[in-house]
């Protein structure tokens, strides 16, 4: 068994500029329903909410390792945030990506402070040499 | 086509220089965009040139150059052409 790590850092106060210039069509393009109902349910779709969403799918991706020409929409990685556990759903070219690289699990952390959100992902493969590239 | 592309680089991809300094093929990532950024471009690009694109073009390589851009969105648009 071999492990991959991804991280990503993303800056609030670019989510809320790219929020305030395409309103729900940008939300729409990073977070799945049951991602935006989980915002709703923190009272609303706020900045650093959706900056975490982005932050986790990034470093998700990280781990898969998409080639150049590999296409990963951030809607096919889906977080599923319950009890301070976040659960990843790998969909599509996502998931099919993830059974390339061998990846057999992943999960990944999230967290914000000031004008920050960060992520770690955590990715276990069934091959020993798949680490990060 | 092109001269738009850079307009709409210019707006949203947050580079430290302008977009006019950059060859067809340049590297935008190289020049600093990141992935938010890149959802950013891609979400100027769809309102400037009215198009969407779908799943299978949300590639690093799409965004990666004026060019890739400008190849990407001549094929959204014949696909237009021929529906």
């Amino acid at each position: 068994m071999g492990v991959r790590i991804g991280m990503d850092l993303v800056d609030i106060g670019e989510v809320r500029e790219a929020y305030l210039t395409f309103g729900e069509r940008y939300v729409e393009r990073i977070a799945q329903p049951v991602e935006r109902a989980w915002c709703l349910s923190r009272g609303g779709i706020e900045p650093a909410q959706v900056a975490m969403l982005f932050a986790g799918k990034e470093a998700v991706a990280k781990v898969l390792a998409p080639a150049e020409g590999d296409a990963l929409p951030f809607s096919q990685i889906v977080l599923k945030a319950q009890a301070g556990v976040v659960d990843v759903h790998l969909e599509g070219e996502a998931a099919e990506l993830a059974h390339r690289r061998g990846v057999t699990s992943v999960t990944v952390s999230v967290a914000c402070a000031g004008e920050s959100a960060v992520a770690t992902a955590l990715a276990r493969t069934s091959n020993p040499t798949a680490g990060n590239r | 086509m092109n001269d738009r592309i850079r307009h709409v680089i210019d707006q949203h991809a947050k580079l430290a220089i302008s977009a006019d300094s950059l060859g067809d093929q340049d590297d935008l990532y190289k020049a600093g965009m990141t992935s938010h950024a890149s959802v950013g471009l891609m979400l100027g690009l769809e309102g400037e040139f009215d198009v969407e694109f779908p799943d299978r073009m949300l590639t690093r390589a799409v965004f990666q150059s004026v060019a890739s851009i400008a190849a990407a969105l001549s094929e959204l648009a014949e696909g237009d052409l021929a529906a």
